[in-house]
């Protein structure tokens, strides 16, 4: 829809706090994100260039396609900036292809594709295949309260090599489909796609609201 | 919702985008314009940065002719689809 306003709304699950939630767009699945943070009562602006990275306290690098998104957050000259700020604590949750923006390796890149970083891992780019493999599926976070979550998988990915980061999503078959270190949060899958907004409501309070403690 | 058809500048996609589209699909109006290379980047780059106007401004300047529609009387008549209606 026409271009989001910033909303300042406080947040009922990061009791207090006035936070601002930068969702990356670039290309992707941004609007879907706006929504759950709508649903949250979480005030959010969109990122397109380094200044739009001021004044925010947590980022999130929507799903879509990795490789333009990279090469956009360079046309843009926002992929500098980012890295820096991602290194000095920024709290950050990637979907999809924001995971694999996030990771150190990634098997199946295009050529010349470069990440962010953040993540110690090694993911898998269109892991399940194509398309039409895609699917959605109720996955096991017990970080999240209330039972599995909801979760779309549409051309994603899987880590393979979680290294040093925390496992936080598994599918039923035992493939690694989330991970933390630190600030950073990556998840293989869309929860913002099929009405779930509990890992959103976990990441703003664990590692957004966390780290302002 | 993607659209296409008739998108011709910079300006075009991002009003695309603007109406609330998720994408702009652009074929003959990048490859029918006098520069296909640059006017391609700058349609990408309108349509990323949709909502501000000095970059849509910037990036829509130096790009020779765009694509020009063809008026129906124009055509030679074996190749109009429909003789009505115009």
């Amino acid at each position: 829809m026409f271009p989001t306003s910033l909303r300042h709304i406080a947040s009922p699950s990061v009791a207090g706090n006035q936070l601002t939630i930068g969702v990356l767009a670039l290309q992707g699945d941004v609007r879907e994100h706006e929504l759950v943070l709508d649903d949250l009562g979480v005030a959010h602006c969109q990122v397109r260039s380094p200044v739009d990275l001021k004044g925010i306290d947590g980022l999130i690098i929507p799903g879509g396609e990795s490789s333009v998104i990279d090469k956009l957050s360079r046309i843009f000259e926002v992929r500098e900036p980012l890295i820096s700020a991602i290194a000095e604590g920024l709290p950050v949750l990637g979907t999809c292809a924001g995971l694999i923006l996030l990771s150190s390796t990634v098997i199946g890149a295009i050529e010349g594709q470069q990440t962010f970083g953040g993540l110690d891992v090694e993911v898998e780019r269109n892991a399940f295949g194509g398309q039409l493999e895609s699917f959605e599926s109720s996955i096991e976070m017990p970080l999240i309260p209330g039972g599995p979550v909801n979760a779309a998988f549409i051309r994603a990915p899987i880590i393979r090599d979680v290294r040093g980061c925390s496992i936080i999503a598994t599918l039923p078959n035992g493939e690694i489909v989330g991970v933390r270190s630190g600030n950073c949060v990556g998840i293989a899958f869309h929860p913002e796609l099929v009405g779930e907004s509990r890992v959103h409501a976990w990441w703003l309070d664990a590692v957004v609201a966390g780290a302002q403690r | 919702m993607f659209v296409a058809g008739g998108v011709a500048t910079p300006a075009d996609a991002a009003m695309m985008m603007q109406l609330g589209a998720d994408g702009v699909f652009v074929g003959s109006g990048v490859f029918k314009s006098g520069n296909p290379v640059e006017r391609a980047k700058a349609i990408v780059k309108a349509t990323t940065a949709f909502t501000d106007a000095a970059v849509i401004a910037e990036v829509s300047r130096g790009l020779g002719e765009a694509m020009v529609g063809i008026n129906v009387s124009d055509l030679p008549a074996p190749h109009r689809l429909s003789e009505r209606g115009w």
